[in-house]
């Protein structure tokens, strides 16, 4: 507030408080006269409380101080409880006159001739039972003695009515994330289905971790006009030191860069591990696998490190993972000498056990799950002594550092070598640059100011030379030597610096939430540039259009305009198809994501069940959408473990029926016809239709007759009905039952296909067929009564038109026969309550997937559409009946049907 | 421009109200009692309506009552202007479909407080 609005609202409460006095002592004196008179004590009170209240706002402390106690005494008189007297009317005009001398005092704030005599007049009319709180006096809060800086958790439950109380519970949060870092999950669970959605009301609630210094009244007080709306509870966090540290300190995206990199160095020590075990010799094998272990050390201790002073409590999942990456690494390290014997079969169970361990802590680290526990077995075999702080924080960060010295070190060495043999190339020089950027950024997190000056004096000559075009004298060589020795010196002479790694604060606006699926994607740069380069086009195809409108503005013939126009659309439309297959292309990743969790799965399995099994992986290159990805693991992971579970044969069978005694089991990824086909084969004893046929017909899916009419490769077909499981007994790996009817569900949510070939005792294929992408799907645009949609062109069979006449009605469903075969029609109008028209022909898209087979009727199939399907949010996520909507060229938003489910919802509701 | 309604029949605390709410980027609109606030609501959009309970004419829990019952100004946040002696009325006022409130006299930056607490 400047000092000229203080001003001027001063000047504007001055005039109004003397016209306010005014009135004032007009009401008094008419109160004088008739004591009796309520409204005049009314008007009497509002009068003085105006006075007190603009007074206070306009900063007239004193005046407002004097016209309380007066006020007082009037509501007192409003409310009945003090009698009207004259000398209350005196106290009145009395201090009339002392608030109109206030005003013109040059220091409103002193006190005034008359003020005592009025002030102790009015104590001896007001009865005080007990000493009131002043007005305007700030009450003082207890300071509670909350830590400096506190963890806590928030979760507040809004009431339905909510809304209605004009609260936006949006701002609530927002006024959370002032006082410090909060995270905030959002919980919809609570959102009914479309058709109980009362608009109105609120469904949500949060739930909010925030560290702040402000304690726990802070927080009370951002919640302090809901009190009454919602429900909020406040609680400490109980390991307060790990949840400070690790949410208020960590930026939440450095934590998912850190997962993510500590996954793929998991992925990398399993692949080398099951590599080693099978050539215990190789070389290459264990560098890598010392390199990834290595490398998950280093980050963890680079984590440790910026969270400076704070310590973690020593069971936190993050130390412990730096203390299992340290030891893995000292037991591995033996091994690299040369001549030093090979890594034999117990240390690769090791390694894979210690690797399921970091995992498990990783996941407790990224918040993905809880409470994974270290097995004390493991800590022994890895020689961990508990507590052990030879990994403490700042050792572990320093050690990172000197990692990275040491490399910079070495890369300085060997361009220095370069440099030394005469001509000094650009790339050797910028090599040398890009080491010491990295060495000076590291030495300035570490703190270590002693290395400062070399850094810069070698920049700056590397500098000079790059400029100069890669000219370097011997003296700047000889120098540049020298630094680079005092800096070897500097960083190996053990010295730290004792100043503590200062904590790093940011801004922190998202939990790690969604563990299930990550958030970023690592993209080939390759196609980043092919993007890269279609945006190029884009823009130039751009500016076509400013001479296209001086075109037209000028006059040109409508021909010439029209060709014109068409050539651009063209050349923009082509772009356009070119710029979604090059971000398309970034949302595809190889399958050997995927595939890559299996050697390691067929491993164990076997092992466990004493089989032999040589797992066969083809076609790891094809590529898939990450979403498809993502969720193909399961089905896939339960397809191999019935494989090995139940499709291999042990050795000794195997051997009795002539096969080799290691079983074989495929999996082959490839592309077909725009789709992706992933087979899993085994050359196992293949399915027992007859059994299968038997379990059927107990469990009432077919009849006796149906099932003994049945070919072998229908029979086999059974294996996705439900609860059908042929196992005897029910083995550790698999029949637990979930069936694979669940990974056939599966499969469809991926708009996907899987069907089964067996031969007795040859082995089973199951091949799944994936849609490449979830996004762009082809579709019959239809309508019913005027309304249109959109149906995907996968779940069609076929589309017929049919005479009226030809369906028929049985017990209320309309049916009809299409092809020799007997299907229930639903009529899309009929489904969404529109109004149905007669037609005497019947256009029916025949869909049939196995399970769901019916017709829908429309009342005309307009045209196929290539969408992009936006996925239905909010409430409307709810409503199965779609997959999506999706935006036309025109801009009509057209809702995708899900064929699978909507007639379900016809079948819901005339029953 | 967020558009907010300053009601009390005390001109200068308007103008305190108005000149603060003004220099902190927002429009206001200023009216005197709640009727003055009903005529002056012309149909157009406001993000805030702060008024004082205490006034001739409409008082402040009456205005929050018919603009609660008028479906554009249904989920609109309300802030009563209160004095430390009416915690019944402030209950009324929330009773009625007030938002919030804030207890006269307050310092300008108190007042912005409460603004952004009830309005994104």
């Amino acid at each position: 507030m400047s000092v000229d609005i203080i001003e001027r609202m001063r000047a504007s409460f001055r005039a109004e408080a003397l016209e306010l006095l005014e009135e004032l002592d007009t009401a008094l004196l008419a109160l004088e006269a008739e004591p009796e008179n309520g409204d005049l004590v009314h008007r009497v009170f509002r009068a003085i409380h105006t006075i007190k209240g603009s007074g206070a706002t306009a900063g007239f402390t004193h005046l407002a101080a004097v016209a309380h106690k007066v006020e007082e005494a009037f509501d007192l008189a409003r409310g009945g409880r003090l009698g009207v007297t004259g000398t209350l009317i005196d106290c009145g005009l009395k201090t009339c006159d002392v608030l109109r001398a206030i005003l013109g005092a040059e220091n409103p704030e002193a006190e005034c001739p008359g003020e005592r005599e009025v002030s102790t007049a009015l104590a001896a009319l007001v009865p005080r039972p007990e000493s009131k709180q002043e007005p305007g006096a700030s009450i003082e809060i207890p300071a509670t003695r909350a830590p400096a800086r506190s963890a806590f958790e928030i979760v507040m439950r809004p009431h339905k009515g909510l809304f209605y109380s004009g609260t936006d519970p949006i701002t609530l949060l927002d006024e959370l994330r002032v006082l410090g870092q909060a995270h905030i999950n959002t919980h919809t669970e609570d959102v009914p289905l479309f058709f109980d959605l009362e608009p109105e009301c609120c469904y949500l609630w949060w739930e909010v971790k925030l560290v702040t210094e402000r304690g726990e009244r802070a927080i009370r007080d951002v919640f302090e006009f809901v009190e009454d709306d919602c429900d909020v509870t406040i609680r400490l966090l109980a390991d307060q030191s790990s949840a400070v540290a690790l949410l208020g300190n960590i930026p939440s995206e450095s934590l998912e860069l850190f997962a993510v990199e500590c996954q793929e160095h998991l992925e990398t020590i399993e692949q080398r591990a099951l590599a080693l075990e099978h050539d215990q010799s190789s070389r290459e094998s264990l560098a890598a696998l010392f390199r990834a272990v290595h490398s998950i050390k280093g980050n963890t201790g680079l984590l440790l490190g910026q969270l400076g002073g704070t310590s973690l409590s020593s069971s936190h999942p993050l130390p412990s993972l730096a203390r299992l990456a340290h030891a893995l690494e000292s037991q591995l390290d033996p091994h690299r000498q040369a001549g030093a014997a090979p890594v034999e079969a117990p240390t690769v169970t090791l390694v894979l056990e210690t690797r399921d361990a970091m995992q498990g802590l990783l996941e407790n680290i990224a918040g993905q799950s809880r409470g994974f526990v270290l097995p004390p077995h493991l800590l022994e075999q890895l020689k961990i002594r508990d507590e052990s702080d030879a990994c403490s924080s700042n050792t572990a960060s320093d050690s990172a550092f000197r990692n990275t010295a040491t490399q910079c070190l070495e890369i300085f060495e060997n361009c220095l070598r370069e440099l030394g043999k005469g001509q000094p190339s650009r790339a050797t020089l910028k090599t040398y640059e890009r080491g010491l950027k990295t060495l000076a950024s590291a030495a300035a997190y570490q703190k270590r100011s002693d290395l400062e000056e070399s850094v810069a004096s070698q920049l700056r000559i590397l500098d000079t030379a790059l400029r100069s075009g890669g000219d370097l004298s011997s003296k700047d060589c000889r120098e540049l030597s020298e630094c680079c020795q005092s800096a070897r010196t500097k960083i190996e002479a053990a010295p730290r610096n004792d100043t503590s790694p200062g904590a790093i604060t940011a801004a922190t606006r998202q939990p790690p939430a969604s563990p299930a699926a990550s958030t970023t994607i690592r993209i080939d740069q390759e196609k980043l540039e092919r993007l890269m380069r279609v945006v190029g086009e884009l823009l130039v195809a751009k500016g076509s259009f400013p001479t296209l409108v001086s075109k037209v503005t000028a006059g040109e013939d409508r021909v010439v305009i029209s060709r014109l126009l068409k050539e651009t659309g063209a050349s923009i439309s082509h772009i356009a198809e070119e710029l979604q297959a090059s971000v398309m292309a970034i949302r595809m990743l190889p399958v050997k994501t995927v595939f890559q969790r299996f050697p390691r799965l067929v491993r164990d399995l076997a092992r466990n069940l004493g089989k032999e099994v040589q797992l066969v992986l083809e076609g790891e290159a094809t590529e898939l959408d990450k979403t498809i990805l993502e969720q193909i693991g399961d089905p896939l992971v339960h397809l191999v473990r019935n494989a090995v579970d139940h499709g291999l044969e042990n050795q000794e069978d195997r051997r009795r029926s002539g096969k080799p005694p290691s079983g074989r089991l495929l999996l082959r990824a490839g592309n077909e016809a725009g789709n992706v086909l992933i087979h899993v084969e085994d050359d196992g004893r293949g399915l027992d239709a007859e059994a299968l046929k038997r379990r059927a017909v107990e469990t009432g899916h077919i009849t006796a007759e149906a099932g003994s009419a049945m070919s072998y490769a229908e029979a086999c077909r059974l294996v996705f009905l439900p609860g059908l499981s042929t196992a005897n007994k029910v083995t550790e790996v698999s029949g637990r039952g979930v069936g694979m009817d669940v990974v056939r569900n599966n499969i469809r949510d991926l708009q996907g296909a899987i069907d089964i070939v067996s031969k007795p005792g040859c082995g089973t294929t199951f091949s799944i067929k994936l849609p490449t992408s979830l996004i762009v799907s082809k579709g019959i645009l239809l309508e019913a009564s005027g309304h249109e949609y959109i149906l995907p062109l996968t779940a069609i069979r076929d589309m017929v038109k049919i005479p009226a006449s030809d369906a028929h009605s049985y017990r209320g469903h309309q049916m009809a026969r299409i092809r020799g075969e007997v299907y229930s029609l639903f009529s899309l109008a009929e489904m969404f309550d529109l109004p149905a028209n007669s037609a005497e022909e019947l256009s029916i898209a025949v869909i049939d997937s196995g399970k769901v087979r019916y017709g829908l009727i429309a009342d005309r199939f307009a045209s196929e559409v290539e969408v992009l399907v936006k996925p239905l949010a909010g409430g409307l996520e709810q409503c199965r009946q779609f997959h999506g909507a999706a935006i036309m060229g025109d801009g009509r938003v057209v809702l995708v049907l899900n064929p699978l489910e909507c007639h379900r919802l016809e079948a819901s509701e005339s029953r | 421009m967020k558009r907010i309604m300053s009601i009390d029949d005390s001109p200068s605390l308007r103008q305190m109200v108005a000149l603060t709410l003004e220099s902190a980027g927002y429009e206001v609109v200023e009216a005197s009692d709640g009727r003055d606030a009903l005529s002056k609501l012309g149909g157009r959009e406001f993000h805030l309506f702060l008024t004082d309970l205490n006034m001739p004419g409409m008082d402040g829990i009456e205005l929050t009552k018919k603009l609660r019952s008028m479906p554009e100004y249904k989920f609109v946040p309300i802030v009563l202007l209160t004095t430390e002696s009416q915690q019944e009325k402030k209950m009324q006022g929330k009773a009625a479909g007030a938002t919030g409130w804030i207890v006269k006299p307050f310092q300008p930056q108190e007042l912005l407080a409460t603004v952004r607490r009830v309005m994104r």
